[in-house]
């Protein structure tokens, strides 16, 4: 591998810890689907929670905050229509991957896949002999079963969350087609969908991402886009390992991950890391919100 | 009370004021009119014991000119004082001399037992207001001063729409006046339409057709039919659900709210399951546009969904959606805006994606969070027993 310049490493950020040197897990198009996931997500989460646990005490003040039921209504539009952006986009950017890449099984199978394969269940069967102390704790590959899980949840949320959001939308249009009780139903879903998506981000999500002791506070390889060599051997060795092996050529096909990367100004490393605690916090905050409204309800 | 308290305490007066008004008068026809010593109070100070029995002698022309009785001269009602000097106590003439219907009324209201409160009480005496200066903002302000210098609670909220156009008289029949509980009392419930209506006729006129009308004389009996912990005063005549002293107006940003627990008060059941619907988050919000109660059920009209005069009828149910939703059709009717959850029978589909949903969240952060634990579990236990925990290669298995 070649030599890099001298960096400042970041502690706080789990993936610039260890030995170097960097190399590429998220292109720019990752990074930017997932910010907007971000911000739209936290956008609907703030204006639609309220209307969830309207009998809060915090429900009042933080509709006030938003400036009324109809303003956070518009602003829960616009996180819809974020979401539905990167959303289709995705879908188009998968076509596209797979109709240009020039062996598209690699991206439907085997280490480098995002869909679920046998290996996967292994991998939790492992990881279940670990917690035990009965073997040692599996080795993944570019993905994670707890990050196949995460990527497919995105898929259902929209889809469930989405699908039910447009209805009560549009009810006038979907009344055309469904009778007048498929949006109690729509209700329903929709508010415990979003319960069931913002619970597990705020809780699941960032503790595997965030909390895990090797991990604390924070892990922004989704906000800088590289991580340590230190880093892909702890949390994705196999690719390591590959990447080694390969060391003339990329080992990703698409040639946007995988390549050596330089490490990231002390600047970006610093937003990053101010961003990604700052979700985290208000993630925390919201959970409390929640957990406090159902015990007292 | 045969010797007013104005004449007590100073029977010298009338020798005094001989002394010193007299000459000049003496040298002047006509008479010494009343004027001539009443208005000045200076003068009268002088010639009393105190300031207080200055002020009830006080009787200036031009107060009398501009009260009910400007027409009216000091004689008309201070009998016995055409001459001069007069007599030293006051023979004033009642005020039932010429109000006797008024006088009468008042013997049947609180107000006449023990004589706690008299004529000029409420209406002063020179000052009297006539019926048209108590319909000013200054006068409603002076009846209000007059009522709550005994009744200083409950007074009536600024935000009361009724604080500048009514006086506490507009409701409260000012003469026989009576606690609410008594039947004859102009603010019972089975006289607030009336008392109500005075001003608010259509609303008056569209309750006394529906059904809580019907069931206001049932539920006002004590041990009446209403819910635990409501009394027979709160039956759902006008106060009943508007209140009386702080009434939110219809275009004030409380009142949906408002409205809301009114209607609960007695509906609660509904109130429940409204608060699960879209409607009913928004509105506990705030929101003032989102259908509440009367919206769908009509306010003054209220009619059980079996009459076909019923906004909620099966047959005026989309027309009552339509109000708000112009494009809705005949499925979008079958909406239920008051599904409860727990209740199988009737709302099957409510109920089981409901509880399904339910199932779904404790079932996936179960089996994650038992994931989760187990993982902070296994990472402390190697932590405490110094192994390197997370170095994969290093585990032993």
């Amino acid at each position: 591998m070649t030599v890099q310049p001298p960096r400042s490493p970041l502690a706080m950020d789990a993936a610039q810890r260890g030995e170097g040197p960097f190399v590429w897990r998220f292109s720019l198009y990752h990074r930017l689907t997932h910010a907007t996931l971000i911000v739209s997500f936290f956008l609907l989460v703030i204006t639609g929670l309220p209307l969830r646990f309207s009998e809060a005490f915090w429900a009042g003040p933080l509709m006030a905050l938003l400036g009324g039921v109809e303003t956070a209504g518009l602003l829960h539009r616009f996180g819809a229509i974020l979401t539905f952006g990167y959303f289709g986009a995705h879908l188009a950017f998968l076509v596209r991957k797979v109709a240009s890449a020039p062996d598209p099984m690699k991206l439907l199978w085997g280490p480098d896949s995002l869909v679920p394969q046998p290996r996967d269940v292994l991998d939790i069967l492992n990881q279940t002999r670990w917690y035990f102390g009965k073997g040692p704790r599996p080795r993944f590959t570019r993905w994670s079963y707890m990050e196949k899980f995460d990527y497919f949840a995105v898929f259902w949320g929209v889809g469930i969350i989405g699908g039910s959001g447009l209805m009560l939308w549009f009810p006038e249009f979907f009344a055309r087609f469904v009778p007048g009780w498929v949006f109690n139903v729509a209700t329903i879903v929709h508010a415990d969908e979003a319960l069931l998506a913002s619970g597990f981000i705020f809780t699941i999500h960032f503790f595997h991402v965030h909390f895990r002791p090797e991990k604390f506070p924070l892990d922004a390889v989704m906000f800088t886009g590289r991580a340590t060599k230190a880093y892909m051997e702890e949390e994705h060795p196999l690719v390591m390992d590959r990447i080694v092996a390969h060391e003339s050529e990329p080992l990703n096909h698409e040639q946007l991950t995988d390549r050596p990367a330089p490490p990231p100004s002390r600047a970006a490393s610093l937003v990053a890391a101010a961003l990604g605690l700052l979700a985290v916090a208000v993630g925390l905050s919201l959970t409390g919100m929640i957990i406090w409204a159902v015990l007292l309800s | 009370m045969t010797r007013p308290a104005c004449a007590r305490g100073f029977p010298g007066l009338a020798l005094l004021a001989v002394l010193v008004v007299a000459p000049p008068v003496r040298a002047q026809t006509p008479r010494p009119s009343c004027e001539s010593c009443h208005s000045e109070l200076e003068f009268l100070r002088q010639h009393t014991e105190s300031l207080e029995q200055a002020r009830v002698l006080l009787a200036p022309a031009s107060v009398l000119a501009a009260s009910a009785h400007g027409a009216m001269t000091c004689t008309d009602c201070h009998d016995g004082f055409s001459r001069f000097p007069h007599p030293g106590t006051s023979t004033t003439k009642p005020c039932a001399s010429c109000h006797e219907e008024m006088a009468a009324t008042w013997l049947e209201g609180m107000h006449a037992l023990d004589g706690v409160a008299e004529c000029r009480d409420c209406h002063g005496t020179h000052d009297v207001l006539g019926k048209a200066a108590r319909a000013t903002p200054e006068g409603i302000q002076a009846i209000r001063d007059a009522c709550t210098a005994c009744h200083y609670a409950p007074g009536i909220p600024d935000s009361d729409p009724h604080v500048d156009s009514v006086s506490c008289a507009g409701c409260h029949e000012p003469h026989a006046t009576l606690p609410a509980e008594d039947e004859r009392s102009s603010t019972h419930v089975l006289n607030q339409a009336a008392t109500c209506g005075a001003c608010h006729e259509a609303q008056a006129a569209a309750w006394r057709d529906d059904v809580h009308a019907q069931a206001v004389p049932r539920l006002a009996t004590p041990g009446g039919e209403l819910p635990e912990g409501i009394s027979s005063g709160e039956a759902p005549a006008c106060a009943g659900c508007h209140g009386s002293h702080g009434i939110v107006p219809p275009d004030a940003p409380g009142f949906r709210r408002e409205m809301i627990e009114s209607c609960s008060h007695c509906h609660e059941r509904y109130r429940e399951s409204f608060a699960d619907s879209y409607h009913g988050q928004a509105a506990t919000l705030g929101s003032q546009v989102v259908a509440t109660c009367h919206d769908c059920h009509g306010s003054h009209g209220v009619h059980p969904a079996s009459d076909p005069r019923s906004t909620v009828n099966q047959a005026n149910l989309l027309g009552t959606c339509q109000a708000c939703h112009e494009n809705a059709t005949p499925g979008f009717a079958l909406f239920q805006p008051h599904a409860d959850h727990n209740d199988r029978e009737r709302y099957p589909f409510v109920y089981w994606s409901y509880h399904l949903m339910t199932a779904l969240l404790v079932g996936t952060f179960s089996l994650f969070g038992i994931h989760t634990v187990l993982w902070v579990a296994r990472l402390s236990i190697d932590a405490i027993r110094g192994g390197p925990s997370h170095s994969h290669h290093d585990t032993g298995g």
